[in-house]
Parts: C-alpha cells; sequence; structure tokens
C-alpha cells in the first residue's frame, strides 16, 4: 500500500472509530431511557393514548396522581429513547458529511452524496400514511398524500400493502 | 405481536431494523468491516428506491410481489451455496476510492476490490423499492447483492449492509415516532431485546469464518423464501400477520 492509501485507511479508520464511539454511547443511553421508560410505564395500565401521544402510551385512571406521573415521565423516556435510536443514523452520515467535506477533493465527492442521503432520508421522514387498506390519503403527508390521493385514489382495498416480515 | 395491526406491527418493525443496525455497527466500525464510503454510495440507491417503492405502494398485487421477493432469496441462496468462483482482479480496480479490507481470520487483514458497481447499485435500488413495498429492512436483499453482483467478501458485505438498513428504515420509523403512530410500550421490549441480539450476533460475525456465514445465511434465506412463496400461491405458513 502506496503512503497516500495508507493515509487514506488510516484516516477512515479515525472516523470509523469516531462513529463507533457516538453510537455505542448513544445506544447505550437509548437502551437505559427505554429500560427505566418501560419500568415506569409499567404500572400505568394498557389505557389508551392521549391526545398526542402514542397508542397504548396513557396513565392508568385508577391511580391519577402518582401512576399517571410516572406514566407520563415513561412515556417521556420513551420517546426519548426511541428517538435518539433513530437519530443516530442520520448523525453517522452528517459526521461523514463534515469529515469527507474538510478531506482533500478526491474524498469531497462523498460528501456530496452523505448530504444526498439525508435528503432523501429527509425527503421520507415528513411521509406518513395510515397503511390501512381503504386509507384515503386524508392523514396522509409527504410522498404517501400524493401517492393516496393522486396517484391511486380509492384503489388501496384491492391490493394493499403487503404485511410486513421478519425485519432483515 | 400477533395481535397488532399491521400499521402498528410495520412501526415497530422499523424501530427494530434501525436499533438492530446502531447496536451492531460500532462492533463492525472497530472491526474494519464495515465499508463506510460504499454504505453511502449504496444508500443512495436504497433510499431512492425506497422513495419509488412508496409511490408504487397498491399497484403490484401482493402475491406477484410475494413471488418476486421468493424468487430473487431463491436465485440469492443459490448462489451463496455455490460460492464466488470468479476471484476479485488483484489490479486494476475501476472504484478504488471504494477498496476497503477485511479481517482475513489469522489476526491479518486482506484488501479487497468493488467490482460491478452500476449492477449493485441498480439491484440495491431494487432492494429498497422491494423494502417500502414489503416493510422489511430487507439485508436478505442486499448481502447477496454485495456478494454476488459485486463480489465483496461475505463479512464486508453483511457489516455494511448492516450500516445500510438503519438509513434505508429511520426516514419512515422517525415519521412514524413523529406522527404518534408509534406504540412506545410495545416497541420498547422489542427494541431492548434487538439491541442485545445485535450485540451478540455482531460479536459472532466477526469471529465467525466466511464460508460458516455463507451457510448460515442460506438457510436463512431458505427459511424466508418459503413462506414467501407459499404466500404467493394464497398460503399461509403461520408467517407473521
Amino acid at each position: 500500500m502506496t503512503d497516500f492509501g495508507q493515509d487514506a485507511a488510516d484516516d477512515e479508520r479515525r472516523l470509523s472509530e469516531r462513529i463507533a464511539t457516538v453510537f455505542r454511547v448513544g445506544v447505550a443511553l437509548a437502551a437505559g431511557l427505554l429500560a427505566l421508560g418501560t419500568l415506569l410505564s409499567s404500572g400505568a395500565g394498557p389505557g389508551t393514548a392521549p391526545s398526542g401521544m402514542a397508542p397504548g402510551t396513557a396513565a392508568s385512571d385508577t391511580a391519577p396522581g402518582t401512576a399517571s406521573a410516572a406514566a407520563a415521565a415513561g412515556t417521556a423516556l420513551l420517546i426519548v429513547g426511541c428517538g435518539l435510536l433513530l437519530i443516530l443514523p442520520v448523525i453517522r452520515l452528517l459526521m461523514m458529511a463534515v469529515h469527507y467535506g474538510a478531506r482533500r477533493r478526491g474524498s469531497r465527492v462523498f460528501a456530496a452524496v452523505a448530504v444526498l442521503v439525508l435528503a432523501l432520508v429527509g425527503v421520507q421522514r415528513p411521509s406518513v400514511c395510515c397503511t390501512e387498506p381503504h386509507c384515503t390519503g386524508l392523514h396522509c403527508t409527504g410522498l404517501h398524500w400524493l401517492h393516496c390521493t393522486a396517484l391511486t385514489p380509492h384503489s388501496r382495498s384491492g391490493s394493499r400493502r403487503a404485511e410486513p416480515t421478519a425485519p432483515t | 405481536m400477533a395481535h397488532t395491526s399491521f400499521a402498528t406491527a410495520v412501526a415497530v418493525s422499523l424501530v427494530s431494523v434501525v436499533s438492530c443496525s446502531c447496536a451492531s455497527a460500532p462492533r463492525f466500525l472497530t472491526a474494519g468491516l464495515a465499508n463506510l464510503r460504499l454504505a453511502v454510495v449504496l444508500e443512495v440507491a436504497t433510499t431512492a428506491g425506497a422513495l419509488a417503492g412508496l409511490l408504487l405502494i397498491a399497484s403490484i398485487p401482493n402475491p406477484l410481489l410475494y413471488g418476486i421477493f421468493a424468487a430473487i432469496l431463491v436465485v440469492s441462496a443459490v448462489q451463496m451455496l455455490a460460492g464466488r468462483r470468479e476471484a476479485v482482479p488483484p489490479q486494476g480496480s475501476r472504484y478504488r476510492a471504494l477498496d476497503g479490507t477485511v479481517s482475513d481470520g489469522n489476526g491479518g487483514t486482506a484488501r479487497y476490490q468493488v467490482s460491478r458497481l452500476p449492477l449493485g447499485v441498480t439491484m440495491m435500488f431494487g432492494a429498497g423499492t422491494l423494502s417500502a413495498l414489503l416493510g422489511i429492512g430487507s439485508g436478505v436483499l442486499k448481502i447477496p447483492a454485495m456478494d454476488a453482483a459485486m463480489r465483496l467478501p461475505i463479512k464486508a458485505s453483511s457489516a455494511t449492509a448492516n450500516l445500510m438498513i438503519g438509513v434505508t428504515a429511520c426516514g419512515a420509523a422517525g415519521a412514524t415516532l413523529i406522527s404518534g403512530g408509534l406504540d412506545l410500550r410495545l416497541a420498547a421490549p422489542v427494541v431492548l431485546g434487538s439491541l442485545a441480539g445485535s450485540v451478540l450476533g455482531a460479536r459472532i460475525l466477526v469471529r465467525a469464518t466466511g464460508s460458516a456465514l455463507r451457510v448460515v445465511f442460506t438457510v436463512v434465506l431458505i427459511a424466508v423464501a418459503v413462506p414467501m412463496a407459499a404466500r404467493a400461491f394464497g398460503l399461509n405458513l403461520g408467517v407473521s400477520a
């Protein structure tokens, strides 16, 4: 391997180690938050979600004081824990964009590619669909709205989205 | 998950995919198995494919979708079982910036080159599209694509694909979290289990030999292909509903 190639490999290794450290800290924090959130909200009973909260996250109505406060704290921890996990791939792309952007010209193309991927993820992110067979697009946003209202209106009952299989 | 709605299952599945990717990535990155540059290039194709898949939802009949998926898995399994016969040429790589190194199992490292990038990008686009249509992470498609089309070592393919599935899924998963469509009390134990399993899996992958991984992955491909093929013909073998 040439000095140039060796430098590039060392540079890549440093970036990998930085990303690995961020991921380790992020995953450990998220796991702690999720475990604590699960413990706090486990005493709250199944219930239904209050407005603006996810289903299955409401406090039990049997102990409205401490139990509901614990459930609300638990829900908050679960949201932060999941959110932290979901932001990690985005942080990785940002780190790569900054790293390659600051390097020699040959590496800068990867900074542009990382920004392009971030943009494509950003287009997906606000795109929400109820994914129900008879979706009319009323509550969809982003590309799902375009899809459900304009591209295939009233056609979802005949061929709905495939059911999920084990994530791989 | 057996009695949850389709939308809830998809949301939890997406978060689980991201958590698997994030938990195993540090091990792969420090072991030098994941190829960051190749991952980000291929992520353009997978995320673009996922957007295309989003627009194709409901336009392809489910049996046909399952049939295509099963056929791809069977072809991938055959290729995995056959192993890669053609050796990567030692010199003259067209994509030098994407080349990488992988542990050779004896404490040393071996360089590898990326071949047939356009074919790999095309296959990644297809994997991204199927990922959006089927609501899966599609690692089972990405690994054979990198192994067979781009002729990467199986360990590098697995580690790089693992890094990529997190990006493919995080957009849609984030949307479900923001919109309140994620059942947090169901997701939390699933994610915690996924985190633990991924850390363990990453340790095993780093130490396993390439040939052992190839056999395990072939079994996984066939195990997923059989129920998919059954569904294509209208049979339900009890796979998650």
